[in-house]
């Protein structure tokens, strides 16, 4: 079975493993009050009320209130910006590369897998072929535009991890906190940034990419050409290649495990919640 | 914090959370800017008073209990006896004042969620047995002092004249409701006799509900213990309603808060309108009812947590303010949204009055460098605890709630 293969399926099971530790979170927070329901109301009959009620808020008079709220508060951070900039910086450069990159990733999968133009290279059952630019440069890792944005975010995101370690860790400041699980989310995100440059290198050595396309990629390349001082073969490369590939993958499937049971996953609540509490203040003429 | 009893076996019941208050549990990014601002972490140093370790722990133990080797895989364990014990301490050495709901950059409604919390505590008997007490006591008495209910209008006797429809006047337009520290505590009588005259001399239709006038409910709500608080509403309620009032007015902001924004929820329309003093003083200042001549001295504004914050009236008592002719006023380096407690909220003086007598410190010492020599405030409990920190402390400054303040200015 090729390396491809068993990255689709163990990465499907993951996100199947991910799917029901969502569920079981569902199922904990429909076991809290909803306001009008009695208290033993079925989770079904509270899912169903809570979804109403949240389409109800979103779809009104106060749409623009909550997208309002959404981007500024929810994605661009304007609160944090206004306390420190500093702050605002890191946690910005994590966000929205962390966001980018995985979306990139998401799109490039489905580029891969669906819309193939080589259908041959793709190991899904049903393709669909475009022949477009756009899909073109999607499915091809070493396409200048390709290599350079997933490069750039890839670089935002090491120096929001930096900044966020400096704070943390050399600067302590006072405000923060730091547990074990602090630590092990930005281990994780850290292993997984320089792990992916590290592959990004590995995979130059392996393919034997010519330095005029690996050169879109500055880090990967720069470390490539160290590695390439190792008197090791094209194929002992490709052998190494084959391991850090999943070794890279792992750590990207702990964080996607780990994500519903840490305090990472206000990535994904707190946008919702700034933006609905946006609404409730709202509701009640500014009182709590 | 007092002694507590102990449950063995703890569960804690997520149903005294909404869906929406587990979520945010989860959309707390422990970012920290909570503890900079925490009145009461400040003054005792105890990470367990953090809102973010408030957070981080019940979403812990949430994950522990139902989740079970999984959530465990990741650190989470579900309650036992010093995890809870050291959570209650958190949870009742909070004033909720508010102020890391201000700052949050996830705007997290945390004052609810401290609630919330402590209702989860009484459930599991984890609270301060003092707040068994107090329970027991509005329960028996109708009022937090345990004083026999029908002299709440004892602060009248020292007034040169009593007011002829001081108590339960049918027909009169306005309700003052004193509230349980105003009509119990000597040390703030001089709130509502200061607030009688004035009305007084404005000709203003009024009455209070006497020995008729139950705790609002708030001390309860705010323990943990809210389900108590539902038939004092009802009472209450019913009481105005006798009267027939048009309006009830508080210049206690707990009780306005209560009457105002949860009272509706449990008996529905009340069928009048609730303000606070210092809407209904700016009022008659504004029509010119009364007028104001001067105040010799420099003064500062404390604006009383749940006025302010949980009750969004911050412009009000200043408009008094600067209708006071020649006034010299100045804020304090923490004032409006971000205005530091008192020390008096949250019944931690139950639970930790030396925690409530240093927050309480630190606002004196902020008024005190302003070079203000006088504090004004717009709520008694507020007045209590600045007044008797001041006293304890030697610290020299005039305290005055607004009502005081107005009626020194009708008379300069």
């Amino acid at each position: 079975m090729d390396r491809l293969t068993i990255f689709w399926l163990v990465h499907l099971a993951l996100l199947g493993l991910f799917g029901l530790e969502m569920l079981l979170l569902l199922w904990i927070w429909l076991g809290a009050r909803v306001p009008g329901l009695p208290r033993d109301a079925s989770r079904g009959h509270k899912l169903g009320v809570i979804i109403g009620r949240v389409l109800r808020s979103i779809f009104s008079h106060r749409l623009g209130t909550f997208m309002k709220a959404l981007v500024l508060d929810g994605m661009v951070h304007r609160q944090l910006f206004r306390v420190s900039k500093l702050r605002w910086c890191a946690h910005t450069a994590v966000f929205w590369s962390f966001l980018v990159l995985g979306v990139f990733s998401t799109i490039t999968g489905v580029a891969v897998e669906f819309l193939n133009p080589h259908p041959e290279h793709s190991l899904s059952p049903i393709v669909f072929p475009v022949q477009h630019p756009i899909v073109e440069a999607l499915v091809d890792m070493d396409h200048p535009v390709m290599a350079v944005l997933n490069e750039g975010f890839g670089l935002l995101l090491l120096a929001g991890l930096a900044l966020v370690f400096w704070r943390r860790y050399l600067q302590r400041d006072a405000q923060l906190r730091t547990q074990g699980p602090d630590n092990a989310i930005l281990v994780l995100l850290a292993v997984i940034v320089v792990g992916g440059y590290v592959l990004e290198a590995l995979r130059f050595l392996a393919e034997g990419v010519p330095a005029s396309l690996a050169i879109f990629g500055p880090l990967g390349y720069g470390l490539a050409l160290l590695l390439g001082f190792l008197p090791l073969s094209q194929e002992t490369w490709a052998g190494i290649h084959y391991w850090a590939f999943f070794a890279h993958f792992i750590s990207v499937s702990l964080l996607l495990f780990y994500l519903p049971f840490s305090k990472f996953f206000h990535i994904v609540s707190s946008p919702l919640v700034v933006a609905l509490n946006t609404i409730l203040v709202g509701e009640q003429g500014g009182v709590e | 914090m007092n002694e507590e009893r102990h449950a063995p076996g703890a569960r804690l019941d997520i149903g005294h959370l909404t869906g929406h208050q587990v979520l945010e549990l989860w959309a707390c990014t422990r970012c920290g800017e909570c503890i900079k601002w925490c009145p009461t972490y400040t003054e005792a140093g105890r990470d367990e008073i953090t809102p973010l370790d408030k957070i981080s722990t019940l979403r812990s133990f949430l994950l522990g209990q139902y989740t079970g080797p999984l959530g465990r895989l990741f650190g989470h364990r579900p309650p036992d006896d010093a995890g809870l014990t050291r959570f209650a301490t958190g949870v009742y050495d909070c004033t909720l004042c508010g102020r890391c709901q201000v700052v949050c950059p996830v705007r997290l409604r945390t004052r609810e969620l401290w609630i919330a919390m402590r209702e989860q505590l009484v459930a599991l008997q984890r609270h301060p047995t003092l707040l068994d007490r107090l329970r027991e006591t509005v329960r028996a008495h109708h009022n937090i002092s345990g004083d026999p209910n029908e002299t709440r209008t004892g602060w009248s006797v020292n007034l040169a004249q009593i007011p002829a429809s001081l108590d339960r006047q049918r027909g009169a337009e306005v309700v003052y409701y004193l509230g349980c520290v105003s009509a119990f505590y000597p040390m703030v009588y001089s709130i509502p006799q200061a607030f009688a005259q004035i009305v007084e001399q404005a000709g203003v239709s009024w009455t209070t509900l006497g020995g008729e006038e139950w705790c609002c409910g708030f001390p309860l709500t705010i323990a943990g213990m809210g389900a108590d608080a539902e038939v004092l509403a009802r009472h209450n309620v019913a009481a105005v309603r006798e009267i027939g009032a048009r309006t009830l007015v508080t210049a206690c902001p707990s009780c306005y808060h209560t009457w105002r924004h949860e009272y509706p929820h449990i008996v529905g329309d009340l069928g009048f309108q609730v303000v606070h003093s210092v809407e209904f003083l700016r009022d008659l200042i504004r029509a010119g009812r009364i007028v104001l001549r001067g105040y010799a001295d420099p003064i500062t504004y404390h604006d009383p947590c749940d006025l302010g914050r949980t009750s969004g009236i911050y412009d009000a008592p200043r408009e008094i303010i600067r209708a006071i002719p020649g006034i010299q006023f100045t804020e304090m380096r923490d004032h409006g949204e971000y205005s530091l407690c008192c020390g008096g909220g949250g019944d931690v003086e139950m639970a930790d009055a030396g925690l409530a007598q240093a927050v309480s410190r630190r606002r004196i010492l902020q008024a005190q460098e302003t070079g203000a020599k006088t504090i004004v405030t717009a709520c008694q409990q507020c007045k209590r605890t600045l007044l008797g920190t001041a006293r304890r402390e030697k610290l020299r400054i005039r305290t005055l709630d607004m009502s005081e303040l107005v009626l020194e200015a009708m008379r300069a």
